[in-house]
């Protein structure tokens, strides 16, 4: 395996609250947002990630690295290389792993994964988020979700009785 | 395999760090178009339903025309919930719900909320979350008129709203429809299958005349002239072949052609079937359907000597000349062996189709009352699902959607 010493060209990100991140450009390039910046050019030596604090910004990161396609020596993201199935099966038991996390920092992983445009990471924390949503009934989505009931009770009786066949 | 850890860390503002990490992150921090992609991945469900339900901002997202829109063009227009299925023999007709979905729990589906008893209603037509019924018996059957306390009314219900109309018969037409159907409407939002305030019914009357019900505060019955004789035929009752993207076809008697209706502008016209594919119509020995195949293309299911085969419909543009592409074929002998009840000797008389859909072809052999279904995307042959246990056609059934929720002036809108 070809190592950061063999020439593996290495990228620095920057999260807002003063850490440094060195990666390796093809594990960064996972992020459409940052491989843009790349091609453009407009990447130097430095990338200031806004936003996404050096917590997030980490978990990204590893995200990055589990997902990175190996094949390649120049480390381009080799996207048209089709994974072996075990290979796919052992990602998917990572992200199971990866995912559990508490519902705050899932929230910061998908506004990260967005603003980073990683679809992989937007996929998976969106259906982590979804199977929460599914079968739990109205009260238990509000409390999951930390969301305020703000209508009116007539309101939410109205909506009740329109749907009725969407609440258990 | 590095990971983050390798990475070379420098830490350069600690108390700023701590303030970042104080403040908690919530579901009201994902902007709109970030929750509505999560939402996206949901599709049209109860679930949905429910998460509009829980603040005004996920209820504003949700009843977005664009956001519907594109929860469409994902998942599909429709939920297909399952089917009312008809059982076929003694009269009133019977009929169950066979579900194909478990997000709602199957009592939801029950009609007890129709006036009546569940054997005063026949059910005549499904289209999207609606179903059309008639009260009493068959009329074919000879049944008094009158002796119901419900006078040969038609209802239109929504079970799962439990809601229903009630329609009545312009007197001077009542004693001679032969058939109704729910037919496709016109709706700016795209969705032709209506709901409980907007919906169309067609009677046929005679081969001349046919009535066409709308819903609303200026609808009511309309006499609708047709011209179905050109066929010197009676493509009516009960010849029913299929319904595919806004047409319905009725089966001819000793012919290749059928009779389609747009529904959409009611015209009719003659449409010409491969003879070698559709065979010669038999009302009494159906072997062909018209069902909707990927993308909604047109396809003819047939049975051949005991083979089943499914047609698709390829149009050149320009020529406008039909190709038909056999896709599938399947030897109901061969693939029925080992199925519980098949007994040797079957299909020896060949078989019947006794409904089809884009979902599966219900057969049996003609040796014996034994039902079995055949998955159209698999080719895969079952006997043990519920759907086996009724002779007559299958109505499906779909979910109410758009769900009814308020807009952001509090309005209801649909």
């Amino acid at each position: 395996m070809a190592t950061r010493e063999a020439g593996k060209k290495m990228i620095m990100l920057k999260s807002p609250d003063g850490m440094e991140f060195e990666v390796e450009e093809a594990v960064a390039m996972e992020s459409q947002t940052i491989r843009k910046m790349i091609e453009d050019d407009c990447a130097d030596t430095a990338i200031l990630i806004p936003n996404i604090n050096s917590k997030i910004l980490s978990r990204v990161i590893e995200y990055c690295n589990k997902h990175v396609p190996t094949t390649g020596a120049t480390g381009a993201a080799a996207s048209d290389t089709v994974a072996p199935a075990a290979l796919a099966e052992d990602l998917k038991i990572w992200d199971a792993e990866f995912i559990k996390v508490n519902r705050a920092t899932r929230f910061d992983l998908i506004q990260a994964a967005s603003y980073l445009n990683i679809k992989g990471l937007l996929d998976l924390t969106s259906q982590t988020t979804i199977d929460t949503i599914s079968d739990n009934s109205l009260e238990e989505i509000r409390s999951f979700l930390s969301t305020k009931n703000d209508y009116l009770p007539e309101e939410e009786q109205t909506i009740r009785r329109e749907n009725q066949w969407a609440f258990q | 395999m590095a990971t983050a850890a390798e990475g070379r860390l420098r830490r350069r503002n600690k108390s700023k760090k701590k303030r970042e990490e104080a403040r908690e992150t919530t579901v009201l921090d994902l902007p709109d178009h970030l929750f509505e992609r999560v939402l996206l991945v949901l599709g049209p469900s109860p679930s949905l339903v429910r998460a509009a339900a829980t603040c005004r901002r996920w209820c504003r997202v949700v009843a977005d025309a664009g956001f519907l829109a594109r929860l469409s063009s994902v998942h599909g227009l429709t939920i297909h919930a399952g089917d009312y299925c008809l059982e076929f023999g003694d009269t009133p007709n019977y009929f169950g719900f066979v579900p194909y979905s478990s997000v709602v729990p199957p009592g939801r589906f029950s009609l007890d909320f129709l006036p009546g008893t569940e054997h005063s209603w026949a059910l005549k037509d499904s289209r999207g979350s609606l179903l059309l019924l008639s009260s009493g018996m068959s009329r074919d059957r000879g049944c008094a008129r009158g002796s119901f306390g419900y006078d040969l009314q038609l209802v239109v219900c929504e079970p799962l709203t439990r809601r229903y109309q009630g329609i009545l018969w312009p007197s001077d037409v009542a004693d001679y429809y032969q058939e109704v159907h729910l037919i496709d409407i016109e709706d700016e939002a795209g969705n032709r299958r209506g709901n409980m305030s907007n919906f169309r019914i067609l009677a046929k009357v005679n081969d001349n005349l046919a009535c066409v019900f709308s819903s609303g505060s200026d609808g009511g019955w309309r006499l609708k002239r047709t011209q179905a004789t050109i066929t010197g035929t009676k493509p009516w009752l009960d010849n029913l072949v299929g319904r595919v993207n806004g047409f319905m076809y009725w089966g001819i008697q000793e012919s290749a052609a059928v009779l389609a209706l747009e529904e959409a502008t009611l015209e009719y016209s003659l449409v010409k079937f491969p003879e070698n594919i559709w065979g010669l119509y038999n009302e009494d020995d159906r072997t062909s359907w018209v069902v909707a195949g990927e993308d909604g293309v047109l396809c003819i299911v047939c049975l051949m000597s005991n083979q089943l085969k499914v047609f698709a419909r390829w149009r050149h543009e320009g020529t406008g000349e039909d190709e038909w592409v056999l896709e599938k074929t399947l030897g109901l002998q061969e693939a029925t062996v080992g199925l519980p009840g098949r007994e040797e000797g079957f299909f020896e008389q060949g078989a019947t189709i006794l409904t089809a859909n884009s979902i599966y072809v219900l057969v049996r052999p003609k040796e014996k009352k034994w039902m079995f279904s055949i998955e159209l995307d698999t080719m895969r042959v079952e006997c043990e699902h519920d759907r086996n246990n009724y002779e007559g056609p299958a109505y499906p059934y779909e979910l109410p959607w758009p769900p009814v929720l308020p807009d952001d002036r509090g309005r209801e809108r649909r």
